[in-house]
């Protein structure tokens, strides 16, 4: 393994918990989450040479990501080599205490449309105003007013 | 804060704290693997573009082509519209991929991204159109040529009305499986350009 693909690596096990839920939020089952990580990390590894040091690492994860769940949404096109991820627990069966906390989220989340299940996720994960803007590609105002739009959307669904 | 907002409030607050329960137990995974690293940085992505390679080949096949018509001595149109082909559909295809390119497009943030595979896809409707066109052409064309040669107007007619079914079910199937994408991207560039504009 060269320096380029153990730096590689190294980024992509101290993300791979970021990805992981992204795939999650957009996916059905177990097989499209392993479907879609499994082309994350592709993109990601295509997009390296490209991907500009003096950008946050995050925001360029971010970024790989939900373009690809978004694109593979639009075209649901499945089939390929799956290779099984490494997970011991089951999001969409597990069935602990704490698995009632994730069906919940994930049933208020997949309510919403792709974008603002995008937009959601990043304000979930806590980024500022100013990353969502720069992953989605909006403004900071844009970034306020659609956060309020999808706070609307979920106070509707809540009545 | 009235009641409802006070609900909403509490509701988002929770999402948060589920979100961050659910990092939490995700982040304690093992979920990578050896294979699955090995496999990322050998495999290709799916195709999604056409790749480099199509150019210069379909070039070299045209050349190659062309060749063949005049050794096998065919008609000289014949060796004419093969030209012709390949001088409108190399611009076209260039117009079709220009500024779209694969290992950095998903690199981009969202909004861009979208506006970028919207544009390829419409671009690539209308090159397949032109190319149902120019066979179209090419079938009435030979057909008028061949009248010479002992056929019948009938069987003219039905090999341009089968040549222009053929061409609209094309176009029509493009059509139908490239929708999605094209409502999808235009519902989260609608979305997203709400504010901005």
């Amino acid at each position: 393994m060269d320096n380029k693909e153990r730096l590689f690596t190294e980024l992509v096990r101290e993300h791979k918990g970021t990805i992981y839920s992204v795939c999650y939020m957009f996916s059905k089952d177990t097989d499209e989450i392993d479907d879609l990580f499994q082309e994350i990390l592709i993109r990601l590894w295509k997009g390296y040479d490209s991907f500009r040091a003096e950008s946050d690492v995050r925001t360029w994860i971010y970024r790989v990501s939900l373009n690809c769940c978004l694109n593979a949404d639009k075209k649901r096109r499945r089939g390929g080599e799956r290779v099984p991820l490494s997970v011991d627990i089951d999001p969409f069966e597990d069935t602990d205490d704490r698995a009632l906390q994730t069906k919940r989220l994930y049933a208020r989340i997949h309510q919403l449309g792709l974008v603002d299940r995008a937009i959601i996720l990043l304000w979930l994960e806590g980024l500022s105003y100013e990353e969502i803007g720069a992953i989605v590609g909006i403004s900071v105002k844009n970034v306020s007013f659609q956060l309020h739009r999808i706070k609307e959307e979920l106070k509707k669904s809540h009545l | 804060m009235n009641r409802e907002e006070f609900d909403i409030n509490q509701e988002l607050e929770q999402m948060r704290q589920d979100y961050a329960n659910l990092k939490e137990r995700f982040d304690k995974q093992q979920i990578i693997n050896e294979q699955l690293i090995q496999n990322a940085m050998k495999k290709d992505a799916r195709r999604l573009f056409l790749s480099k390679k199509t150019v210069p080949v379909g070039i070299a096949l045209t050349i190659l082509a062309v060749i063949l018509s005049r050794v096998q001595g065919m008609a000289w149109w014949l060796t004419l519209s093969l030209v012709l082909f390949g001088v409108l559909v190399f611009p076209a295809v260039y117009w079709v991929y220009q500024g779209v390119r694969e290992e950095e497009i998903y690199n981009g943030d969202i909004l861009s991204t979208t506006e970028t595979l919207r544009r390829f896809k419409k671009r690539y409707i209308v090159l397949e159109a032109g190319i149902c066109l120019y066979f179209f052409a090419f079938v009435v064309a030979a057909t008028l040529f061949m009248t010479s040669m002992d056929i019948s107007a009938e069987l003219m007619w039905r090999r341009g009305v089968l040549t222009a079914l053929l061409c609209v079910g094309t176009l029509a199937l493009e059509y139908y499986f490239a929708r999605r994408l094209l409502n999808a991207c235009d519902d989260i560039i609608g979305r997203l350009k709400m504010k901005d504009e």
